[in-house]
Protein backbone atom coordinates (compact mmCIF):
# COMPACT_ATOMS: atom_id res chain seq x y z
CA UNK A 1 0.00 0.00 0.00
CA UNK A 2 2.43 1.98 1.17
CA UNK A 3 4.76 1.63 -2.18
CA UNK A 4 1.79 2.21 -4.27
CA UNK A 5 1.21 5.56 -2.57
CA UNK A 6 4.74 6.58 -3.35
CA UNK A 7 4.69 5.61 -6.63
CA UNK A 8 1.24 8.05 -7.43
CA UNK A 9 2.94 10.57 -5.40
CA UNK A 10 6.29 10.22 -7.66
CA UNK A 11 3.68 10.58 -11.02
CA UNK A 12 1.18 13.43 -9.73
CA UNK A 13 4.13 15.17 -7.67
CA UNK A 14 5.81 17.84 -10.98
CA UNK A 15 1.59 17.65 -12.21
CA UNK A 16 0.62 19.24 -8.70
CA UNK A 17 3.64 21.82 -9.05
CA UNK A 18 2.35 22.69 -12.31
CA UNK A 19 -1.19 23.38 -11.33
CA UNK A 20 -0.04 25.49 -8.43
CA UNK A 21 1.99 27.47 -10.80
CA UNK A 22 -0.75 28.05 -13.22
CA UNK A 23 -3.19 28.99 -10.35
CA UNK A 24 -0.55 31.25 -9.30
CA UNK A 25 -0.01 33.20 -11.87
CA UNK A 26 -4.03 33.37 -12.59
CA UNK A 27 -4.34 34.88 -9.07
CA UNK A 28 -1.38 37.19 -9.89
CA UNK A 29 -2.80 38.20 -13.21
CA UNK A 30 -6.20 38.39 -11.62
CA UNK A 31 -5.54 41.09 -8.71
CA UNK A 32 -3.31 43.07 -10.95
CA UNK A 33 -6.45 43.58 -13.48
CA UNK A 34 -8.13 43.95 -10.66
CA UNK A 35 -6.27 47.01 -9.73
CA UNK A 36 -6.51 48.44 -12.64
CA UNK A 37 -9.76 48.18 -13.07
CA UNK A 38 -10.43 49.78 -9.63
CA UNK A 39 -8.21 52.65 -11.14
CA UNK A 40 -10.75 52.96 -13.89
CA UNK A 41 -13.32 53.60 -11.25
CA UNK A 42 -15.69 51.05 -12.02
CA UNK A 43 -18.83 50.51 -10.53
CA UNK A 44 -18.44 47.34 -9.42
CA UNK A 45 -15.64 48.02 -7.58
CA UNK A 46 -17.28 50.48 -5.51
CA UNK A 47 -19.70 48.34 -4.63
CA UNK A 48 -17.92 45.73 -3.37
CA UNK A 49 -16.44 48.06 -1.14
CA UNK A 50 -19.65 49.21 0.03
CA UNK A 51 -20.60 45.72 0.81
CA UNK A 52 -17.32 44.67 2.74
CA UNK A 53 -17.41 48.02 4.63
CA UNK A 54 -21.37 47.02 5.49
CA UNK A 55 -20.44 43.98 6.39
CA UNK A 56 -17.70 44.79 8.52
CA UNK A 57 -19.39 47.43 10.37
CA UNK A 58 -20.66 45.12 13.51
CA UNK A 59 -17.40 43.78 13.91
CA UNK A 60 -15.42 46.88 13.74
CA UNK A 61 -18.10 48.67 16.11
CA UNK A 62 -17.07 45.86 18.92
CA UNK A 63 -13.91 45.86 18.41
CA UNK A 64 -13.34 49.35 18.67
CA UNK A 65 -15.03 49.84 22.33
CA UNK A 66 -12.21 48.19 24.00
CA UNK A 67 -9.51 51.01 21.31
CA UNK A 68 -11.78 53.87 22.63
CA UNK A 69 -11.70 52.68 26.39
CA UNK A 70 -7.81 52.37 26.10
CA UNK A 71 -7.69 56.05 24.48
CA UNK A 72 -9.67 57.25 26.93
CA UNK A 73 -7.64 55.52 29.94
CA UNK A 74 -4.35 57.26 28.33
CA UNK A 75 -6.07 59.94 28.27
CA UNK A 76 -7.81 59.83 31.96
CA UNK A 77 -3.21 59.49 32.90
CA UNK A 78 -2.58 62.54 30.88
CA UNK A 79 -5.09 64.92 32.59
CA UNK A 80 -4.03 63.87 35.81
CA UNK A 81 -0.94 64.14 35.36
CA UNK A 82 -1.41 67.68 33.76
CA UNK A 83 -4.08 69.07 36.07
CA UNK A 84 -2.87 71.95 37.54
CA UNK A 85 -1.40 73.49 33.98
CA UNK A 86 -4.28 72.65 32.43
CA UNK A 87 -6.38 74.67 34.69
CA UNK A 88 -4.24 77.38 34.58
CA UNK A 89 -4.71 77.49 30.82
CA UNK A 90 -8.35 77.12 30.70
CA UNK A 91 -8.80 79.98 32.91
CA UNK A 92 -7.04 82.18 30.45
CA UNK A 93 -8.80 80.86 27.63
CA UNK A 94 -12.24 81.33 29.17
CA UNK A 95 -11.08 85.04 30.07
CA UNK A 96 -9.95 85.41 26.28
CA UNK A 97 -13.17 83.51 24.78
CA UNK A 98 -15.62 85.84 27.10
CA UNK A 99 -14.50 89.06 24.86
CA UNK A 100 -14.66 87.21 21.91
CA UNK A 101 -18.01 86.09 23.26
CA UNK A 102 -19.57 89.60 23.58
CA UNK A 103 -17.79 90.65 20.36
CA UNK A 104 -19.35 88.07 18.42
CA UNK A 105 -23.23 88.92 19.98
CA UNK A 106 -22.83 92.64 18.70
CA UNK A 107 -21.68 91.16 15.12
CA UNK A 108 -24.41 88.77 14.91
CA UNK A 109 -26.90 91.55 15.94
CA UNK A 110 -25.46 93.43 13.38
CA UNK A 111 -25.02 91.01 10.96
CA UNK A 112 -28.90 90.15 11.20
CA UNK A 113 -29.80 94.12 10.76
CA UNK A 114 -27.78 94.63 7.89
CA UNK A 115 -29.00 91.27 6.57
CA UNK A 116 -32.74 92.47 7.18
CA UNK A 117 -31.61 95.77 5.63
CA UNK A 118 -30.38 94.35 2.18
CA UNK A 119 -33.08 91.45 2.31
CA UNK A 120 -30.43 89.02 1.98
CA UNK A 121 -31.41 85.34 0.77
CA UNK A 122 -31.60 83.24 3.19
CA UNK A 123 -28.58 80.38 3.93
CA UNK A 124 -29.64 77.14 2.56
CA UNK A 125 -30.16 74.60 5.49
CA UNK A 126 -27.81 72.06 6.83
CA UNK A 127 -28.44 69.03 7.97
CA UNK A 128 -26.24 67.48 10.85
CA UNK A 129 -25.17 63.90 12.37
CA UNK A 130 -23.01 62.75 15.06
CA UNK A 131 -21.59 59.49 14.43
CA UNK A 132 -18.89 57.54 15.97
CA UNK A 133 -15.56 57.28 14.10
CA UNK A 134 -15.39 53.01 14.46
CA UNK A 135 -11.64 52.30 11.94
CA UNK A 136 -9.52 53.91 10.69
CA UNK A 137 -8.53 52.88 7.62
CA UNK A 138 -5.74 53.58 5.34
CA UNK A 139 -2.43 53.09 4.67
CA UNK A 140 0.87 54.55 3.48
CA UNK A 141 -0.81 56.39 0.44
CA UNK A 142 -4.40 56.47 1.56
CA UNK A 143 -5.98 58.36 4.57
CA UNK A 144 -9.49 57.66 5.44
CA UNK A 145 -11.98 56.95 7.81
CA UNK A 146 -14.89 54.45 8.47
CA UNK A 147 -18.13 56.72 10.53
CA UNK A 148 -20.86 54.35 11.78
CA UNK A 149 -23.84 56.06 9.99
CA UNK A 150 -24.98 55.46 6.30
CA UNK A 151 -28.12 55.73 4.16
CA UNK A 152 -30.11 54.29 7.48
CA UNK A 153 -29.21 57.19 9.15
CA UNK A 154 -29.51 60.16 6.52
CA UNK A 155 -26.08 60.40 5.23
CA UNK A 156 -25.18 60.90 1.78
CA UNK A 157 -22.09 61.21 -0.74
CA UNK A 158 -20.01 64.17 0.00
CA UNK A 159 -21.33 65.30 3.10
CA UNK A 160 -18.55 66.95 4.54
CA UNK A 161 -16.78 65.62 8.22
CA UNK A 162 -16.21 67.71 10.76
CA UNK A 163 -14.56 67.82 13.68
CA UNK A 164 -15.01 69.98 16.94
CA UNK A 165 -11.99 71.56 15.85
CA UNK A 166 -12.35 71.78 11.80
CA UNK A 167 -13.32 70.45 8.70
CA UNK A 168 -11.43 66.25 8.45
CA UNK A 169 -12.65 65.14 5.05
CA UNK A 170 -15.61 64.16 2.95
CA UNK A 171 -18.58 60.94 2.58
CA UNK A 172 -16.86 59.14 -0.50
CA UNK A 173 -18.71 56.09 0.43
CA UNK A 174 -22.01 55.62 1.82
CA UNK A 175 -23.41 51.74 2.77
CA UNK A 176 -26.20 51.10 4.84
CA UNK A 177 -25.08 51.50 8.05
CA UNK A 178 -21.32 52.90 7.67
CA UNK A 179 -19.94 55.49 5.47
CA UNK A 180 -15.89 56.27 4.42
CA UNK A 181 -14.55 59.56 5.19
CA UNK A 182 -12.21 60.34 2.72
CA UNK A 183 -9.46 62.69 4.76
CA UNK A 184 -8.03 66.42 3.97
CA UNK A 185 -4.69 64.50 3.65
CA UNK A 186 -5.39 62.17 1.70
CA UNK A 187 -3.85 62.60 -2.40
CA UNK A 188 -7.23 62.06 -4.03
CA UNK A 189 -8.63 65.18 -1.60
CA UNK A 190 -9.70 68.42 -3.42
CA UNK A 191 -11.42 70.98 -0.95
CA UNK A 192 -12.62 74.06 -2.40
CA UNK A 193 -11.10 76.88 0.12
CA UNK A 194 -10.78 80.68 0.84
CA UNK A 195 -8.36 82.57 3.07
CA UNK A 196 -10.61 83.96 5.44
CA UNK A 197 -8.94 87.86 5.61
CA UNK A 198 -8.61 88.09 1.84
CA UNK A 199 -11.71 85.92 0.93
CA UNK A 200 -9.31 84.56 -1.69
CA UNK A 201 -10.04 81.50 -3.35
CA UNK A 202 -8.04 78.24 -3.80
CA UNK A 203 -7.97 74.43 -3.41
CA UNK A 204 -6.76 72.37 -0.88
CA UNK A 205 -5.05 69.39 -2.07
CA UNK A 206 -4.26 66.48 0.30
CA UNK A 207 -0.62 65.22 -0.30
CA UNK A 208 -0.03 62.37 1.85
CA UNK A 209 1.64 64.60 4.46
CA UNK A 210 0.18 65.80 7.58
CA UNK A 211 0.15 69.37 5.74
CA UNK A 212 -1.92 69.50 2.79
CA UNK A 213 -1.57 72.02 -0.07
CA UNK A 214 -3.11 74.98 -1.58
CA UNK A 215 -3.11 75.45 -5.26
CA UNK A 216 -4.60 77.26 -8.26
CA UNK A 217 -4.22 80.13 -6.03
CA UNK A 218 -4.25 83.48 -7.48
CA UNK A 219 -1.09 85.08 -8.46
CA UNK A 220 -1.99 88.68 -7.14
CA UNK A 221 -3.52 87.54 -3.35
CA UNK A 222 -0.95 87.56 -0.78
CA UNK A 223 -1.04 85.17 1.71
CA UNK A 224 0.77 85.26 5.23
CA UNK A 225 1.66 82.59 7.43
CA UNK A 226 -0.91 82.13 10.14
CA UNK A 227 -4.15 83.40 7.85
CA UNK A 228 -6.98 81.46 8.48
CA UNK A 229 -8.16 79.13 5.73
CA UNK A 230 -11.86 78.01 5.69
CA UNK A 231 -14.38 76.26 3.50
CA UNK A 232 -15.51 78.01 0.46
CA UNK A 233 -19.37 77.33 -0.90
CA UNK A 234 -17.64 77.32 -4.74
CA UNK A 235 -19.45 74.38 -6.64
CA UNK A 236 -22.00 74.22 -3.90
CA UNK A 237 -20.89 71.34 -2.58
CA UNK A 238 -19.37 72.02 0.88
CA UNK A 239 -21.16 74.86 3.49
CA UNK A 240 -18.58 77.90 3.85
CA UNK A 241 -16.59 79.28 6.52
CA UNK A 242 -16.00 75.75 8.35
CA UNK A 243 -12.52 76.14 9.57
CA UNK A 244 -9.89 74.24 7.67
CA UNK A 245 -6.80 75.13 9.03
CA UNK A 246 -4.12 77.84 9.13
CA UNK A 247 -1.05 78.85 6.79
CA UNK A 248 2.13 77.02 7.75
CA UNK A 249 4.58 78.04 5.39
CA UNK A 250 4.67 79.80 1.81
CA UNK A 251 7.76 79.05 0.11
CA UNK A 252 9.21 77.05 -2.73
CA UNK A 253 7.52 73.54 -2.11
CA UNK A 254 3.93 75.33 -2.32
CA UNK A 255 1.66 77.21 0.69
CA UNK A 256 1.34 74.01 3.49
CA UNK A 257 -1.97 74.40 5.42
CA UNK A 258 -1.58 73.00 9.02
CA UNK A 259 -5.21 71.56 9.87
CA UNK A 260 -7.14 72.64 12.90
CA UNK A 261 -8.44 68.83 13.08
CA UNK A 262 -6.24 67.14 15.50
CA UNK A 263 -5.46 63.38 13.66
CA UNK A 264 -4.25 61.60 16.84
CA UNK A 265 -7.55 61.46 18.59
CA UNK A 266 -10.80 61.74 16.45
CA UNK A 267 -13.57 60.19 18.32
CA UNK A 268 -16.78 61.42 17.12
CA UNK A 269 -17.46 62.86 13.67
CA UNK A 270 -20.26 65.57 12.85
CA UNK A 271 -21.62 64.97 9.38
CA UNK A 272 -22.72 67.98 7.50
CA UNK A 273 -25.32 67.87 4.24
CA UNK A 274 -25.23 71.15 2.77
CA UNK A 275 -28.33 71.70 0.39
CA UNK A 276 -28.39 74.63 -2.00
CA UNK A 277 -32.25 76.00 -2.52
CA UNK A 278 -32.63 75.34 -6.28
CA UNK A 279 -31.06 71.92 -6.29
CA UNK A 280 -33.54 69.21 -5.24
CA UNK A 281 -32.51 67.21 -1.92
CA UNK A 282 -34.19 65.59 0.61
CA UNK A 283 -35.45 66.97 3.63
CA UNK A 284 -35.11 69.56 5.36
CA UNK A 285 -35.88 68.83 8.57
CA UNK A 286 -32.48 68.70 11.44
CA UNK A 287 -31.91 64.83 11.93
CA UNK A 288 -33.46 64.11 14.98
CA UNK A 289 -31.99 60.84 15.14
CA UNK A 290 -29.70 60.54 18.35
CA UNK A 291 -26.44 58.91 17.06
CA UNK A 292 -25.54 55.34 18.84
CA UNK A 293 -22.41 56.51 20.50
CA UNK A 294 -24.62 59.36 22.40
CA UNK A 295 -27.17 57.78 23.37
CA UNK B 1 -21.35 12.15 15.32
CA UNK B 2 -18.38 10.28 15.50
CA UNK B 3 -15.19 10.47 16.67
CA UNK B 4 -13.68 9.92 13.50
CA UNK B 5 -15.91 13.43 12.60
CA UNK B 6 -14.94 15.26 15.47
CA UNK B 7 -11.44 14.88 14.96
CA UNK B 8 -12.19 15.98 11.23
CA UNK B 9 -13.41 19.33 12.35
CA UNK B 10 -11.04 19.38 14.73
CA UNK B 11 -8.15 18.99 11.91
CA UNK B 12 -9.96 21.44 9.72
CA UNK B 13 -10.63 23.96 12.47
CA UNK B 14 -6.97 23.73 13.53
CA UNK B 15 -5.41 24.21 9.94
CA UNK B 16 -7.61 27.36 9.12
CA UNK B 17 -6.22 29.22 11.94
CA UNK B 18 -3.41 30.63 10.42
CA UNK B 19 -5.65 32.43 7.38
CA UNK B 20 -8.07 32.94 10.64
CA UNK B 21 -5.27 35.23 12.84
CA UNK B 22 -4.54 37.01 9.83
CA UNK B 23 -7.96 37.77 9.16
CA UNK B 24 -7.91 38.91 13.04
CA UNK B 25 -4.26 41.12 12.68
CA UNK B 26 -5.78 43.04 9.66
CA UNK B 27 -9.04 43.80 11.52
CA UNK B 28 -6.46 44.93 14.59
CA UNK B 29 -4.88 47.18 11.76
CA UNK B 30 -7.99 48.74 11.28
CA UNK B 31 -8.75 49.50 14.73
CA UNK B 32 -8.62 53.68 15.40
CA UNK B 33 -5.87 53.78 18.13
CA UNK B 34 -4.41 57.28 18.98
CA UNK B 35 -0.92 57.98 18.30
CA UNK B 36 1.20 59.83 20.39
CA UNK B 37 2.98 60.91 17.38
CA UNK B 38 1.43 63.43 14.40
CA UNK B 39 1.75 60.52 11.93
CA UNK B 40 -0.98 57.45 12.21
CA UNK B 41 0.99 54.45 11.45
CA UNK B 42 -0.17 51.07 10.64
CA UNK B 43 2.29 48.57 10.77
CA UNK B 44 1.86 45.76 7.91
CA UNK B 45 0.65 42.56 10.49
CA UNK B 46 -0.72 40.76 7.24
CA UNK B 47 2.65 40.90 5.40
CA UNK B 48 4.25 39.32 8.77
CA UNK B 49 1.65 36.67 8.47
CA UNK B 50 1.99 36.00 4.97
CA UNK B 51 5.68 35.45 5.39
CA UNK B 52 5.69 33.53 8.21
CA UNK B 53 3.43 31.40 7.29
CA UNK B 54 4.78 30.52 3.52
CA UNK B 55 8.43 30.03 5.02
CA UNK B 56 7.12 27.59 7.89
CA UNK B 57 4.02 26.19 7.02
CA UNK B 58 3.05 27.39 3.05
CA UNK B 59 0.49 23.68 3.29
CA UNK B 60 -1.80 26.55 5.43
CA UNK B 61 -1.31 29.65 3.23
CA UNK B 62 -1.84 28.81 -0.37
CA UNK B 63 -1.98 31.13 -2.93
CA UNK B 64 -5.85 31.49 -2.60
CA UNK B 65 -5.93 32.81 1.03
CA UNK B 66 -3.13 35.09 0.10
CA UNK B 67 -5.35 36.88 -2.65
CA UNK B 68 -8.19 36.80 -0.63
CA UNK B 69 -6.70 38.21 2.40
CA UNK B 70 -4.82 41.26 0.34
CA UNK B 71 -8.42 41.80 -1.48
CA UNK B 72 -9.93 42.07 2.20
CA UNK B 73 -6.83 44.22 3.49
CA UNK B 74 -7.92 47.06 0.40
CA UNK B 75 -11.64 46.34 0.97
CA UNK B 76 -11.09 47.77 4.27
CA UNK B 77 -8.07 50.03 3.86
CA UNK B 78 -9.71 52.12 0.91
CA UNK B 79 -6.65 51.33 -1.15
CA UNK B 80 -7.01 50.73 -4.87
CA UNK B 81 -8.38 46.86 -4.93
CA UNK B 82 -6.00 44.54 -5.77
CA UNK B 83 -2.58 46.38 -5.46
CA UNK B 84 -2.03 44.71 -1.87
CA UNK B 85 -2.94 41.11 -3.44
CA UNK B 86 -0.31 41.89 -5.87
CA UNK B 87 2.29 42.71 -3.34
CA UNK B 88 1.63 40.06 -0.68
CA UNK B 89 1.36 37.59 -3.66
CA UNK B 90 4.78 38.82 -5.47
CA UNK B 91 5.77 38.37 -1.64
CA UNK B 92 4.67 34.78 -1.18
CA UNK B 93 5.87 33.66 -4.64
CA UNK B 94 9.74 35.08 -3.68
CA UNK B 95 9.45 33.49 0.05
CA UNK B 96 8.14 30.33 -1.34
CA UNK B 97 10.78 30.04 -2.93
CA UNK B 98 13.78 30.86 -0.99
CA UNK B 99 12.46 29.58 1.94
CA UNK B 100 14.84 26.76 2.45
CA UNK B 101 17.18 29.52 3.56
CA UNK B 102 15.80 30.06 6.46
CA UNK B 103 14.31 26.97 7.53
CA UNK B 104 16.45 25.48 10.75
CA UNK B 105 18.49 29.02 10.69
CA UNK B 106 18.50 30.98 13.87
CA UNK B 107 15.90 33.60 14.41
CA UNK B 108 17.74 36.78 13.64
CA UNK B 109 18.30 35.66 9.90
CA UNK B 110 14.56 35.49 9.27
CA UNK B 111 14.35 38.56 10.90
CA UNK B 112 17.14 39.95 8.12
CA UNK B 113 15.31 38.30 5.64
CA UNK B 114 11.84 39.70 6.60
CA UNK B 115 13.10 43.04 6.98
CA UNK B 116 14.61 42.51 2.86
CA UNK B 117 11.40 41.58 2.32
CA UNK B 118 9.53 44.42 3.92
CA UNK B 119 11.43 47.02 1.98
CA UNK B 120 11.14 45.10 -1.05
CA UNK B 121 7.31 45.22 -0.71
CA UNK B 122 7.24 48.95 0.48
CA UNK B 123 9.09 49.86 -2.65
CA UNK B 124 6.77 47.85 -4.86
CA UNK B 125 3.98 49.99 -2.99
CA UNK B 126 5.50 53.00 -3.25
CA UNK B 127 6.29 52.26 -7.21
CA UNK B 128 2.54 51.02 -8.15
CA UNK B 129 0.97 54.15 -6.21
CA UNK B 130 2.79 57.03 -7.65
CA UNK B 131 2.81 54.95 -11.03
CA UNK B 132 -1.02 54.97 -10.66
CA UNK B 133 -0.86 59.04 -9.29
CA UNK B 134 1.07 60.10 -11.85
CA UNK B 135 3.66 61.83 -9.52
CA UNK B 136 6.00 60.44 -7.22
CA UNK B 137 4.46 60.12 -3.84
CA UNK B 138 5.47 61.40 -0.02
CA UNK B 139 7.07 58.41 1.38
CA UNK B 140 7.41 59.64 4.84
CA UNK B 141 4.73 57.60 6.60
CA UNK B 142 5.72 54.46 4.33
CA UNK B 143 9.24 54.62 6.22
CA UNK B 144 7.92 54.89 9.47
CA UNK B 145 5.69 52.03 8.66
CA UNK B 146 8.28 50.36 7.36
CA UNK B 147 10.73 50.73 10.75
CA UNK B 148 7.63 49.76 12.45
CA UNK B 149 6.64 46.90 10.94
CA UNK B 150 10.37 45.26 10.93
CA UNK B 151 10.59 46.68 14.53
CA UNK B 152 7.57 44.68 15.67
CA UNK B 153 8.11 41.30 13.30
CA UNK B 154 9.84 39.37 16.77
CA UNK B 155 6.49 40.26 18.52
CA UNK B 156 4.09 38.69 15.62
CA UNK B 157 6.65 35.57 15.39
CA UNK B 158 6.26 35.29 18.95
CA UNK B 159 2.48 34.74 18.72
CA UNK B 160 2.83 32.65 15.29
CA UNK B 161 5.31 30.06 17.20
CA UNK B 162 2.96 29.75 20.10
CA UNK B 163 0.19 29.03 17.51
CA UNK B 164 2.28 26.95 15.47
CA UNK B 165 3.28 24.81 18.17
CA UNK B 166 0.02 24.49 20.19
CA UNK B 167 -2.36 24.70 17.46
CA UNK B 168 -1.93 23.47 14.23
CA UNK B 169 -1.76 20.09 12.96
CA UNK B 170 1.50 17.79 12.23
CA UNK B 171 2.72 17.55 8.92
CA UNK B 172 1.82 14.58 8.18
Amino acid sequence: MKARTEAVFRFAAPVRVAAYRVAFFALFTAAFSLMLLSKAEVLIVERARTFAMDLLTPVFSAVSEPARMINSGTAEVHNLLYLHQENVRMREEIARLQQWQSVARRLDDENQGLRALLNYAPEPSWRSITTRAIADAGGAFVRNMLVEAGTEQGVSKGAAAVTGEGLIGRVVEVGARASRVLLITDLNSRIPVMIESSRDRAVLAGDNTVMPKLLYLSQDSHVNVGDRVVTSAQGGALPPGLPVGIIASVGERGIQVQTFADWTRIEFVRLIDYHLPSLPGPATAVSDRVPRGLR
Amino acid sequence: MTAGTLSRIDLALRSVTPFLMTVALILLGAMPLSMPIDLPITPAFGLMAVFYWSVYRPDLMPAVAVFALGLMQDLISGALLGITAVIWLGTFGIVLNQRKIFLGKPFAMSWWGFSMVAVAAGAARWLISSALAGHLLDAHRMTAELTATVLLFPLAVALFVATHRRILPKIA
